[in-house]
């Protein structure tokens, strides 16, 4: 059984086509980049995904859960993490965690795992209306995460979030990798994508138009190059499909010519760029 | 613990630590309590339709109503409003409550805080509020479900904490309109006109209640009526908050 499952699934405001024709097959466990530019269906998508909006057309299975069908299965399955930090402002984080254990009938005992897993036992009896960005949206993952979902649902988590807050927040996601739990994120920041997924898919104006694991996607899309420093001063840039090219570099090497080599293979905003016809836009 | 208790929990919880509710409660108590305690020296004239009514009994029910109404325009749409504006809403719309859930667990806070805010009012008005029966306790109950579920209806498609203000006194005006409608010159079409808002049944029925004098006929009337207009009210709700919580 797959963990999530779409066929055609396509939605429609009025005249707009927010999502057309989306045919995905994430496995179980899988961390799953969800890429594209705002506006390109992807938020459309996780809220179709999370029984939030009812399709135009189309099938969604989460869990082999019809999600136009079984709302409340459905709610036990998943976990949602907004890309708006939606807490109760007012409420202390222990609070907030409270309310969700108690909707998802959780033993309180798991607030307290969750609270230290975050870092933020110290502050569990502060109302979030004094949590700077990266707390809020550490309180916002471990409620996401209160009844231990299958599918977790990150909606640009680290948007806006400081370097350091940011990373933490990506070691969180990869060690959800070795709890089990399949990942469906949605990020513009294609550097993130490539550390975290298994697999990505780029979708542009609500269709998909490329997906696979991030390498494949580079070395399908990208030249092998290589850049080389000389110690005398000189530099080169070399392909390593090229026969005469991988000959020279081996001669530099043996008369310990090199000083440093560094790989030009795409990057995943370059594969982005080429299968899309423009760069991403935040 | 059922969710839509779960919810309600968490409304009170939060109203707490919100200012502004606080203040909208004491406001309420003042001009319960103010309504309850003020003693009025009436000009004695046939003409005077404030001789026509039990005047004492009236004044209960405004002191008893005014908070419902107060609350059921300035905190009831409040509480789902900030839901929407913090879109708090859509962590509760993935949770296993649904939009049911959400809306009796804010009917019972609004209930809770009508008949708090009320209870500690009508205290100060002595012997009127030794008056009351099960019937009355009855009826004020059945009050609070209809101005809150007011409250809930009338800003369902507000999105914004201003939108809602803006709109809140719409339902306050007609509900106090259904309120005062006995002080009003008796056969004017002001009057007649009162009588079909339910907040008048509401107050009719308290009144009776207090005078001992609800006979069956009376009551079957007006309680159905209220009845029927409760079930209107929260059918349309429902459908209200179903339409508009996904914008």
């Amino acid at each position: 059984m797959l963990a999530v499952e779409t066929q055609k699934l396509s939605r429609s405001f009025g005249e707009l086509r927010a999502v057309q024709q989306l045919d995905l097959a994430i496995e179980k466990g899988e961390i799953f980049g969800f890429l594209g530019s705002n506006g390109a269906g992807k938020t459309t998508t996780i809220s179709m995904l999370t029984g939030q909006l009812g399709a135009s057309a189309g099938v969604a299975r989460v869990m082999g859960l019809d999600v136009s069908i079984d709302s409340k299965a459905l709610s036990h399955m998943i976990g949602v993490v907004f890309e708006y930090p939606n807490l109760y402002l007012r409420l202390t984080a222990y609070q907030n965690l409270h309310f969700a254990a108690q909707l998802y009938d959780v033993p309180s005992a798991r607030i307290d795992v969750l609270l230290e897993r975050m870092g933020l036992t110290d502050r569990a009896h502060d109302r979030v209306n004094e949590f700077s960005s990266g707390m809020k949206q550490k309180l916002l993952i471990a409620r996401a995460l209160v009844h231990q979902p299958s599918v977790l649902f990150l909606d640009e988590p680290t948007s806006g979030l400081d370097p350091s807050f940011a990373r933490g927040i990506r070691e969180l996601v990869k060690s959800l990798r070795e709890d089990g739990t399949t990942v469906f994120l949605t990020t513009h920041y294609m550097d993130e994508a490539e550390q975290l997924c298994d697999r990505v898919a780029f979708i542009e104006q609500g269709e998909i138009v490329l997906q696979g694991a991030p390498k494949d996607l580079k070395r399908a899309f990208g030249m092998p190059l290589v850049k080389v420093e000389l110690k005398d001063g000189n530099a080169a840039t070399l392909s390593l499909e090229i026969e005469e090219d991988r000959r020279q570099l081996a001669v530099w090497s043996e008369s310990n010519n090199l000083l440093s080599i560094h790989s030009q293979e795409a990057s995943l905003e370059d594969v982005f760029v080429e299968a899309v016809g423009k760069p991403i836009e935040a | 613990m059922k969710l839509w208790l779960v919810i309600a929990r968490k409304d009170l919880l939060q109203a707490v630590h919100n200012r502004y509710f606080i203040g909208v409660l004491i406001f309420s108590l003042l001009i319960s309590a103010g309504l309850s305690i003020f003693e009025f020296d009436l000009p004695t004239s046939e003409e005077n339709v404030l001789q026509q009514v039990d005047f004492q009994t009236l004044m209960f029910s405004l002191a008893a109503f005014s908070p419902f109404a107060l609350i059921s325009a300035f905190v009831v749409p409040m509480m789902m409003v900030e839901e929407k504006e913090w879109q708090t809403i859509r962590f509760l719309l993935v949770s296993p409550a649904s939009i049911v859930d959400v809306i009796a667990g804010k009917t019972f806070a609004g209930i809770v805080f009508c008949l708090a805010t009320s209870g500690i009012g009508i205290i100060f008005s002595g012997e009127a509020a030794s008056g009351l029966s099960v019937g009355s306790l009855a009826v004020l109950a059945l009050g609070s479900v209809l101005f809150t579920g007011v409250g809930l209806l009338s800003t369902s498609f507000c999105r914004t904490s201003l939108q809602a203000n803006t709109w809140a006194g719409i339902p306050l005006i007609v509900l106090f309109f259904g309120l005062i409608g006995e002080l009003l010159p008796r056969g004017s079409e002001l009057t007649e006109l009162a009588k079909f808002i339910p907040a008048h049944s509401a107050s009719v029925l308290l009144r009776m209640s207090l005078n001992g004098s609800l006979n069956m006929e009376e009551l079957a009337i007006d309680a159905i009526y209220l009845a029927a207009w409760i079930a209107a009210i929260y059918s349309l709700t429902i459908w209200s908050y179903r339409h508009t919580v996904h914008d």
